[in-house]
């Protein structure tokens, strides 16, 4: 029997709100799978299994806040389907190896657990098995959930045509207009918590995000570099790359941005982990968190998982995916776990240039601002050409500027031949 | 495409890629991205909604022409094979599963400008 706990979701996160289950007892799982949504206090957040088997128990009603590290279900071990049918009733609650709740891990000092489904690669390239037809549980979308219990929609009935055969908004409205002439809904909606209003959801975040920040002035002797970039070769070849394609298949220059500060963090590894309790730990990958703004204000930083290794389809994939989930307010536990260095990109509209703040417990923090045209002297002439100010914050008590300048650089030379990103 | 499909295609997909936006009272010549905060991604994600969703080639060097509302209107509008959506000269057969499979493959978006 395996215990599933509420994970903590980023360094300053105690506790979390249940919302919604969507799965029940007897329900099979794989590991990745969405089993429940957990408020924060930053955002909505789909909490995926570490460990496949079946729904043993589920321990924590909808609506219940409970700290981090609370057992919130059980999950055994896929049985034989016989063994299935045979178990006539539940085993008694306080099973063999089921420990008890643990006291919660204070925000302060927990690191962000890495869970081991992270190890995958992102949830659009890992291949669904079959599973078994009569266990199997539809995926639904948060989104499609509520639409479908607003108009009625039974999502059992619904075909699924999302990633992964998710069931997505636009095949409940399918649906629900098919239905439209034919038969009142068939089921009622199903229960859930009550989503918390905008204001309130945006108070928190403002709080979540001051806590963390303050803890960062508090204890990070950041220093700051920057350097101008010079960004022609990599708008030549990726407007060449973007004129032989249709929307879906383009690429941001942001993505470029990305995989360099990605690919730079190999020659100063130094830059890339967390500090914690006096010891910096090197990550095991290039974990790249990407703030993404939130219209109305506020800032979340989901992690991108082994960015160095994605091609720049694959990170222009995972981006788009990341941002529809910011965007919807409903992200996954993969996403906002274990994130190892972060990249803030404020954008076509944007400043110059960041003066970044780390994100505890990581030690650095990439900032590009603006690619525009601006003076460049090259060979005793001034001319004009699309550059970008790339700065770094990082942590003293780990590295210093001068190595904080060689990692610029590194990005600085990955952004001069594209082609190779 | 009539003037009024081409707003409707243009809301709609708003809606679907910046659910957090409010639309309402976003003038025609407002640049979408400053009034309604989008970022790259999301104009991009724009821009593929309204192509799929059209079955209307948007080429990369166009992209500015659909940065308002009123832009974008015009161009659906102007764009040849606009009218005969889906099929005749439709640039390539549009696939299900846009961002995370919301905006569908055009005949979605067909139905709701029959409604």
């Amino acid at each position: 029997m395996k215990a599933m706990r509420m994970p903590s979701l980023g360094a300053d996160m105690t506790a979390g709100t249940l919302l919604e289950w969507h799965v029940e007892p007897g329900d099979r799982v794989r590991r990745g799978d969405i089993v429940a949504t957990v408020d924060t206090s930053k955002a909505e957040i789909e909490i995926e299994t570490f460990d496949g088997g079946v729904i043993d128990e589920i321990l924590v009603e909808p609506g219940t806040k409970v700290p981090v590290g609370t057992e919130i279900a059980r999950i055994r071990e896929a049985e034989s389907e016989a063994a299935e049918a045979a178990r006539a009733t539940p085993p008694p609650p306080a099973g063999e190896n089921a420990a008890p709740a643990q006291p919660p891990l204070t925000g302060e000092s927990a690191a962000p657990t890495r869970s081991p489904s992270l190890a995958e690669p992102s949830p659009s390239a890992a291949a669904a098995p079959a599973p078994s037809p009569h266990v199997h549980r539809v995926r639904v979308s948060p989104l499609a959930r509520r639409i479908a219990a607003e108009r009625g929609v039974d999502v059992a009935a619904v075909t699924g045509t999302g990633p992964g055969d998710t069931i997505t908004r636009a095949d409940v409205e399918r649906a629900a207009q098919a239905a439209f002439a034919a038969a009142p809904a068939q089921a009622p909606p199903p229960a859930l918590a009550e989503h918390r209003p905008a204001a309130d959801r945006h108070a928190s975040l403002r709080a979540a995000i001051g806590a963390l920040m303050a803890r960062s002035k508090r204890e990070i002797p950041h220093y700051h570099v920057a350097q101008v970039v010079d960004m022609s070769a990599a708008r030549t070849w990726l407007d060449a790359y973007n004129a032989a394609r249709p929307p879906r298949e383009r690429l941001l220059l942001a993505v470029l941005l990305l995989k360099a500060a990605a690919l730079a963090t190999h020659d100063v590894p130094e830059i890339n982990g967390t500090f914690d309790n006096g010891v910096f730990a090197p990550a095991d990958g290039v974990h790249l968190g990407v703030a993404v703004s939130l219209r109305g204000g506020g800032v979340i930083a989901p992690a991108i998982h082994d960015a160095d290794g994605l091609s720049l389809t694959d990170l222009m994939q995972a981006l788009r995916e990341l941002t529809g989930r910011v965007r919807r307010g409903v992200l996954r536990s993969s996403d906002v776990e274990g994130g190892s260095i972060t990249v803030t990109s404020l954008g076509d509209q944007g400043v110059d240039a960041v003066y970044g703040v780390i994100f505890p417990p990581q030690v650095g923090l990439v900032g590009f601002g603006r690619v525009a045209e601006r003076p460049w002297a090259a060979g005793g002439m001034v001319g004009a050409r699309p550059t970008v100010i790339a700065s770094l914050a990082a942590d003293h008590r780990v590295s210093d500027g001068h190595r904080g300048g060689l990692y610029l650089a590194s990005i600085d030379r990955h952004l001069q031949e594209p082609e190779q990103l | 495409m009539t003037p009024d499909d081409a707003r409707s295609l243009v809301l709609l997909c708003l809606a679907d890629v910046a659910p957090d936006a409010d639309a309402t009272g976003l003038q025609p010549a407002q640049d979408m991205r400053r009034a309604l905060d989008l970022d790259s991604m999301d104009m991009l994600s724009l821009v593929t909604a309204i192509s799929e969703g059209s079955a209307i080639e948007i080429p990369d060097a166009d992209v500015e022409q659909l940065t308002t509302l009123g832009g974008a209107i015009e161009y659906l509008v102007a764009a040849p094979g606009s009218g005969q959506r889906g099929d005749g000269g439709g640039p390539r057969p549009a696939r299900p599963g846009f961002v995370n499979g919301r905006i569908g493959d055009g005949h979605e978006a067909g139905s709701e400008h029959r409604r």
